[in-house]
């Protein structure tokens, strides 16, 4: 078997995580070591792994691997990566690579963005996010998919939470948990839907999305359960009308978490929507296509008017037109297939 | 050399400048000398790449039929792939030759401009214009002298990623890498005229910049979009086919009746309207000024406002298609050639007279493309950028050696840029005052030795020979108020006597600052001599009409050259030298602003458009943002509809709790059990005495009323 990259690449940080967690709290140098190092690794990781993509013959799902966990249930451990997933896999092992440089914080006061309070339980939370952005990215099984994507935006709370801006961090952490975690449950909704169709059309339990593209949802169904599906989550790439939790986060958030924010957790969900929701449900995407290119369009207008208000403090609103562009971009390519 | 060789040395042509952006942004910006080292190495090298390119290109027999270009795929979309290429016609071999000669000026310029050599400053800091040091000579006199720009290498860096982008603009083969360039210098625009960003008029014109070159550019993408849809192709050598070109003109828009070219053409016009500042978006413009001189010469004279006028003349073909559209282009550039110049009049900032000057002369050249004066055009384009460059390196020239009155005297009210200060610095300057001549004359079109003269009088011909008599009266009169107020800028600045101590003691600007001066001047004085119309009096084909013929061949059906006639002959004669004759009659006795009779405030004031647009469209915009969008929309209605779910769930909540779990689960089966358990204990324990008799009693009872059961039971069953 060859060598397994992209559960490597998945769980090194969940594993860096734990060992820093079992470190002493006072040794804040060597767990930031701990830190880049795990980062680094993984940077390098991605990076030889979208050089093999690149090299190879860029077609399809490669490194694919699989491991029984549910059998009966049709629940697999299946990773695999294409020609979309793989440079956001590499975006993702240089945000976690950057961020962990910009929280360095040493006692310079004029690096702001370093965190000097308890950077063990920041880095282990950041790495546990990290780890659940990239198994989304390689996650092939839809439950797994749901499974990593809980695991990236739980730690997001914590971390808004506790490091923060100190006046509105925890109402911007309870508001974004809450936001998104509705968001995943209408699109588990979805998602079980077309796993339990998919049981009633070919008799087969899985959740693999690879299956799952073959099994033949009606085009009425794929109308009725696109829209969930896409917006559930779609609320975390930010779409307008659903976007307003982010302004709010990313204002309490601490830089390196900001970035991974901005960076790739809100790639995380336009690649679901794409993955899940345009993938799987192709007729749908093309039915709701024209919803989709409102929803954007009012981004981009809306999200620029709001960014040059006059005395706005807070200069990630501006942040908000960039939202749209991942699911527009999902309408207009589905507006012309 | 062969032409595969030029076709490969064209990709590399664009590249030094953006290594020495990576290079001093990333290594050297420490070091000043280094930063400037590379930066101007790596524009030598563009330049010296350039004119092999333009020395091959004009030594090939029908170069317009075998271009230097070449193409690679880039973006695959879907089937077919966005391509990037370099394509070096008659058209951009020429611009190609003044971009690099004026950037590589421009770039050493700089050296001396921003003061290198000099002493870091006393009280300088990064994000304002150097204060001047103090140092003590070897008698212990205490003097204070220009000190360096603490934000040098930044600037060698930014200027690089400016000649990069304008690079890419000239060799791209395709309006998509065009397009590219084009931002990229909206880019560096931006930085660079907000380079002084410690002041807030340098950053509000940054912005203001930005924002109304935006409007241009968003009708130019939406252009390339159109473009792109009704041909499926973005190469110009692809668009410019016969077949394209008809389809294109065939095809109707939908909108005000225009044929797809009209329309594409409209909408890339409305880029370069943008960009090369022309009316109604010209407002940005001089406020740019803003920026250091070189940024002023560079970006905003020689070559970001002239790739504006580049793409529409590189999108003729298509614009000329339709009438409609040719008609609005002439009109906007001659309307803006007028309106721009008697606006100039009235200006006191030397930079700002220049500043609306160019808008002047780019209108000139915009109303020659709609007039289809093709050739007229470019040719106004090259002239005008080599003494336009040069005149805004001579008012740096001049600015610097006023500052340097202005660190003698220590008075630092004095604006060193308000001509109402200067006056008789042609005694103290000599070189920028001979080369300074010399721009301003081309600027005027003094007859003959200039280029300027040759170009637009070319202009002026084109126009009248076709019968757009309109055009061509309101272009005679842009081109008489254009001598008078360079005239009079001349006069204010180096005519007469000092009118300040500190004009007194201006002094002459080193040798990196004169230099460019010296070599800008020559070519405008030359850079006409290639173009003189052939059926001229007296010179008229002594020297072949070598630019005609070049640039002419671009297009596919070679421009006629236009008949001789006298009138505009005449014409640009009386209104260049009466221009230049009145301007210094009325100015050569004006010592203040109080004396110039033409100070009329509708012309002071711009004929107020900062103040009409501020009402119409910035204050509208600020408020709909504020109130609409963010506080009704954002925080009211979304926010709104948010917060209501905490307090919704919350009611239902209670609700459940108060009008169901309470009352009924908790009374009945929580509470409600328990309190029947000790209710039912409670009314039993008077039965638990403890007394021997009664519990004898009782069982007695029980036993007979059992018994009595039991038998009544067992008897009946």
């Amino acid at each position: 078997m060859n060598f397994p990259i992209l559960s490597v690449i998945t769980f090194l940080p969940m594993f860096a995580a734990a060992i820093m967690l079992m470190m002493p709290a006072n040794r804040k140098n060597e767990t930031r070591a701990v830190a880049l190092a795990a980062a680094s690794l993984d940077l390098l990781l991605s990076g030889w792994l979208y050089l093999q993509y690149l090299l190879g013959d860029m077609t399809g799902y490669q490194f694919i691997e699989q491991y029984n966990w549910l059998p009966a249930l049709g629940i697999n451990l299946k990773f695999g990566v294409d020609g979309m997933s793989t440079p956001l896999v590499l975006l993702t092992g240089i945000v976690m690579f950057t961020g962990v440089l910009i929280s360095w914080g040493d006692e310079d006061p004029h690096v702001k963005a370093g965190i000097q309070d308890r950077p063990r339980e920041f880095f282990a939370f950041l790495f546990l996010l990290a780890g659940g952005v990239f198994g989304v990215f390689v996650s092939l099984d839809l439950f797994m998919l749901f499974f990593f994507y809980e695991i990236a935006v739980f730690p997001m709370y914590l971390l808004i939470a506790i490091w923060g801006w100190v006046k509105t961090r925890e109402y911007a952490a309870m508001k974004l948990t809450l936001y998104l975690f509705i968001g995943s449950v209408v699109a588990l909704v979805g998602a079980l839907a077309m796993y339990w169709t998919q049981y009633q059309n070919t008799g087969v339990l899985s959740f693999d999305m690879i299956q799952m593209e073959s099994a033949g949802f009606s085009a009425t169904f794929q109308y009725i359960w696109f829209l969930p599906v896409f917006l559930g989550f779609a609320v975390l790439g930010g779409i307008w009308p659903f976007h307003n939790w982010s302004p709010d986060g990313h204002v309490a958030a601490p830089t390196a978490v900001s970035m991974f924010h901005a960076g790739v957790l809100m790639k995380l969900g336009a690649f679901a929507a794409l993955r899940v929701g345009v993938m799987l449900l192709p007729e749908g995407a093309k039915q709701w296509a024209w919803l989709l290119m409102i929803f954007a369009a009012v981004a981009v207008v809306y999200g620029a008017f709001i960014a040059f208000r006059p005395n706005r403090h807070e200069i990630h609103d501006r942040l908000l037109v960039r939202f749209a562009y991942g699911p527009g971009g999902a309408g207009r390519f589905h507006a012309q297939p | 050399m062969t032409h595969e060789f030029v076709t490969n040395l064209v990709w590399f042509i664009p590249l030094p400048p953006v290594i020495a952006f990576a290079l001093i942004v990333l290594f050297t910006n420490k070091s000043k000398v280094l930063s400037h080292t590379v930066a101007i190495s790596a524009a030598f090298l563009s330049w010296l790449g350039a004119m092999i390119v333009f020395w091959n290109a004009i030594k090939v027999e029908h170069f317009a039929e075998e271009p230097f270009a070449s193409s690679i795929n880039w973006l695959p979309t879907g089937d077919t792939w966005l391509k990037i290429g370099v394509l070096i016609d008659p058209l951009s071999a020429t611009v190609l030759f003044f971009v690099a000669w004026t950037v590589l000026m421009i770039f050493l310029y700089s050296v001396g401009y921003h003061n290198f050599g000099q002493p870091a400053g006393d009280h300088d800091h990064a994000g304002l214009p150097p204060h001047g040091a103090t140092v003590t000579d070897d008698l212990g006199h205490k003097h204070t002298v220009l000190s360096i720009e603490p934000m040098y290498s930044r600037f060698f860096a930014f200027i690089s990623l400016f000649a990069f982008g304008m690079l890419t603009l000239v060799v791209s083969d395709n309006i998509l890498t065009l397009f590219v360039g084009w931002e990229i210098m909206g880019l560096c625009s931006y930085l660079l005229i907000g380079f002084w960003y410690g002041k807030e008029s340098a950053r509000n014109a940054a912005i203001k910049a930005f924002m109304t070159t935006r409007i241009g550019d968003v009708f130019m993408l939406l252009g390339i979009a159109f473009l792109y849809s009704v041909t499926g192709t973005l190469s110009f050598r692809e668009i410019f086919t016969e077949e394209i070109l008809h389809t294109l003109a065939s095809v109707p828009s939908g909108v005000f009746g225009l044929s797809a070219a009209g329309l594409i053409g409209l909408l890339l016009f409305i880029g370069t309207v943008g960009k090369s500042a022309q009316f109604p978006l010209h407002v940005w413009l001089p406020d740019a000024m803003e920026g250091p001189t070189p940024v002023s010469a560079m970006i905003h004279a020689a070559t970001m406002v002239s790739a504006g006028v580049y793409a529409v003349i590189r999108m003729f073909p298509i614009i000329s298609l339709d009438e409609k559209t040719m008609t609005v282009v002439a009109f906007i550039g001659a309307f803006t050639a007028l309106f721009a110049a008697t606006i100039a009049v009235a200006q006191n900032d030397i930079k700002r007279v220049l500043a609306y000057s160019t808008i002047s002369q780019l209108g000139f050249m915009i109303a020659a493309l709609g007039i289809h004066a093709y050739v007229a055009a470019v040719f106004h384009l090259v002239t005008h950028a080599f003494f336009k460059a040069l005149l805004f390196l001579g008012s740096g020239s001049v600015i610097h050696g006023m500052e340097h009155g202005v660190l003698h005297t220590g008075n630092h009210k004095v604006d060193p840029q308000d001509m109402f200060n200067m006056g008789g610095l042609r005694k103290k300057m000599p070189i920028t005052f001979w080369t300074f001549l010399i721009g301003g004359f081309a600027l005027s079109g003094f007859p003959i030795v200039t280029a300027g003269f040759w170009s637009k009088d070319e202009i002026l011909a084109d126009a009248f020979g076709h019968g757009h008599t309109l055009i061509f009266a309101t272009l005679a009169f842009a081109a008489f108020l254009t001598a008078f107020y360079t005239m009079r800028q001349i006069t204010l600045t180096f005519l007469g006597e000092p009118r300040t101590q500190e004009a007194e003691h201006a002094h002459e600007t080193p040798w990196t600052m004169t230099a460019p001066l010296v070599v800008l001047s020559f070519f405008a004085v030359t850079y006409g001599w290639v173009g003189i119309p052939e059926h001229f009096p007296l010179l008229g084909g002594l020297v072949p009409n070598w630019f005609h013929e070049f640039v002419g061949s671009t297009l596919a059906e070679h421009p006629e050259a236009v008949e001789f006639s006298p009138w505009p002959l005449i014409t640009s004669l009386v209104v260049a030298l009466g221009g230049l004759g009145l301007g210094w009659l009325v100015y050569r006795n004006v010592n203040s602003p109080a004396e110039d009779k033409l100070q009329f405030s509708l012309l002071k004031n711009k004929y107020y458009f900062d103040e009409i647009y501020d009402v119409i469209f910035v204050k509208p915009a600020y408020w709909l943002a504020e109130n609409v969008i963010y506080k009704f929309m954002d925080q009211g209605v979304i926010d709104g509809i948010l917060h209501a779910f905490g307090p919704t769930t919350g009611g239902i909540g209670s609700a459940i709790r108060n009008y169901f779990d309470v009352p009924f689960i908790n009374q009945f089966i929580g509470d409600g059990s328990a309190d029947a358990t000790y209710w039912i204990g409670k009314n039993l324990r008077p039965i638990q005495t403890g007394r021997i008799q009664q519990y004898l009693i009782l069982s007695l009872i029980l036993l007979f009323v059992v018994g009595g059961l039991v038998y009544y039971i067992l008897t009946l069953a």
